[in-house]
């Protein structure tokens, strides 16, 4: 593989538009905003447990 | 688990945790930064054993195999700038990190230890984005390293043995880019590893420092699992920092280094190689008939090693006393820090 290597030229090949990056981001932030809800949700228990 | 824990005590550190307690104040904000350079530390790892599966170290290959991570490599453009926004935010925390320590004087009696292995971590971090630079031999790379890699020379008696060393010759060329490859990818990782290990460990054991004058009223929270949920927390934030960069700011590569070429016009170092290359070009040539470069190394070797000295220094925080003179120099630190990148991107 290490032999075949050529370069082309071309430094912005490979990654995708804006608006899809942009999408995956959304995405993504949705996901974890869900997730740092929950985690509060159990910081808040947890703590009410340990009696802080 | 009874079964294993019976022939591997594999319990004993969570039962340790357990026990843990981190201390509540006003200023307990600032530990969060430790486990956030930890989490940064691992997605380094990840993201580097990644890259290295097709990553090859030759000046032949080397930038080709980069330009196939980002063109042909499922995900390959986002693991390599993972790994590129991942390392600024290393270097960035570990820096707060740092600061906060300073300014709490946590590296006080008894935890003078943790100091000097946080120190050294320090300047592992900043070894790992001066190593790491120069792999996908590109233009910028390829000048900033045979420039980066010129400095030591003019150190007294080792200068010339140290750029040796980090070319392996002359000038940049195959033998430099093998060894900072082996640095970055084995060596530093090796020491960066056991570091981060013993620090964790001493942290465990000596607990978190408590600030001079701060007052314990309010109960500690038990490491685990009330703390450790924070730190996912802050973790959390992290990574979503980390996805905005890379997604938003995809790490592009430039052209093929070319070493018979001449430098770019205006090429500079990374961020956190600013303050020193900023200081070497406000240096006039010569400083009372030495050479400034001479004089700026021996300023950095003095530096290093008062950072080091600094819990035997400050014999007022070792005996529970305010420290003022070390709170200045710190705010002072970071001031030329500012100053010095601000300027180097201005002019």
């Amino acid at each position: 593989m290490v032999d075949s290597l050529k370069s082309t030229g071309d430094v912005l090949a490979g990654i995708p538009d804006a608006g899809t990056r942009t999408a995956a981001l959304v995405i993504c932030g949705f996901v974890m905003a869900v997730f740092v809800v929950l985690l509060y949700l159990r910081i808040k228990a947890s703590d009410e447990r340990a009696g802080l | 688990m009874r079964w294993l824990d019976e022939r591997t005590k594999i319990l004993t550190p969570v039962n340790f945790l357990r026990k843990k307690e981190v201390p509540r104040h006003k200023h307990a904000f600032w530990y969060v930064f430790g486990g956030l350079a930890l989490f940064f530390f691992g997605v380094q790892i990840v993201t580097g054993v990644l890259l290295l599966l097709y990553y090859s170290p030759t000046p032949g290959t080397a930038y080709e195999s980069v330009e196939m991570i980002v063109a042909s490599v499922p995900f390959g453009w986002f693991v390599r700038s993972l790994h590129s926004w991942s390392s600024n935010l290393l270097i960035a925390i570990v820096l707060i990190h740092f600061f906060s320590v300073f300014f709490l004087k946590a590296y006080r009696k008894p935890r003078e230890a943790m100091w000097l292995t946080g120190v050294a971590l320090l300047f592992l971090v900043l070894g790992f984005g001066f190593t790491g630079y120069l792999l996908p031999w590109d233009t910028n790379a390829y000048f900033a390293t045979q420039i980066g890699t010129e400095i030591p020379r003019s150190i007294p008696l080792m200068g010339e043995f140290v750029v040796k060393i980090l070319r392996g010759g002359e000038f940049i060329a195959e033998e430099s880019l093998k060894r900072l490859f082996a640095l970055h990818v084995v060596i530093l990782p090796l020491l960066a590893i056991g570091l981060a290990a013993l620090h964790v460990v001493l942290n465990q054991v000596q607990g978190s420092s408590v600030p001079i004058g701060i007052q314990r009223r309010d109960p500690p929270i038990p490491f685990f699992p009330n703390y450790l949920f924070r730190d996912f927390l802050a973790w959390t934030v992290g990574l979503f920092v980390l996805l905005c960069l890379a997604l938003l700011f995809p790490v592009q590569l430039g052209t093929k280094a070319d070493p018979f070429a001449s430098a770019p016009v205006g090429i500079k170092p990374e961020w956190y190689f600013l303050p020193l290359f900023q200081t070497l070009r406000f240096m006039p040539a010569e400083i009372m008939g030495l050479n400034s470069e001479l004089v700026v190394n021996v300023l950095v070797m003095v530096f290093t090693g008062g950072l080091f000295l600094v819990p035997f220094l400050d014999r007022n925080a070792a005996e529970g006393r305010r420290s003022p003179l070390f709170s200045v120099l710190g705010l002072a630190g970071i001031a030329y820090f500012i100053l010095t990148i601000s300027l180097a991107y201005l002019t």
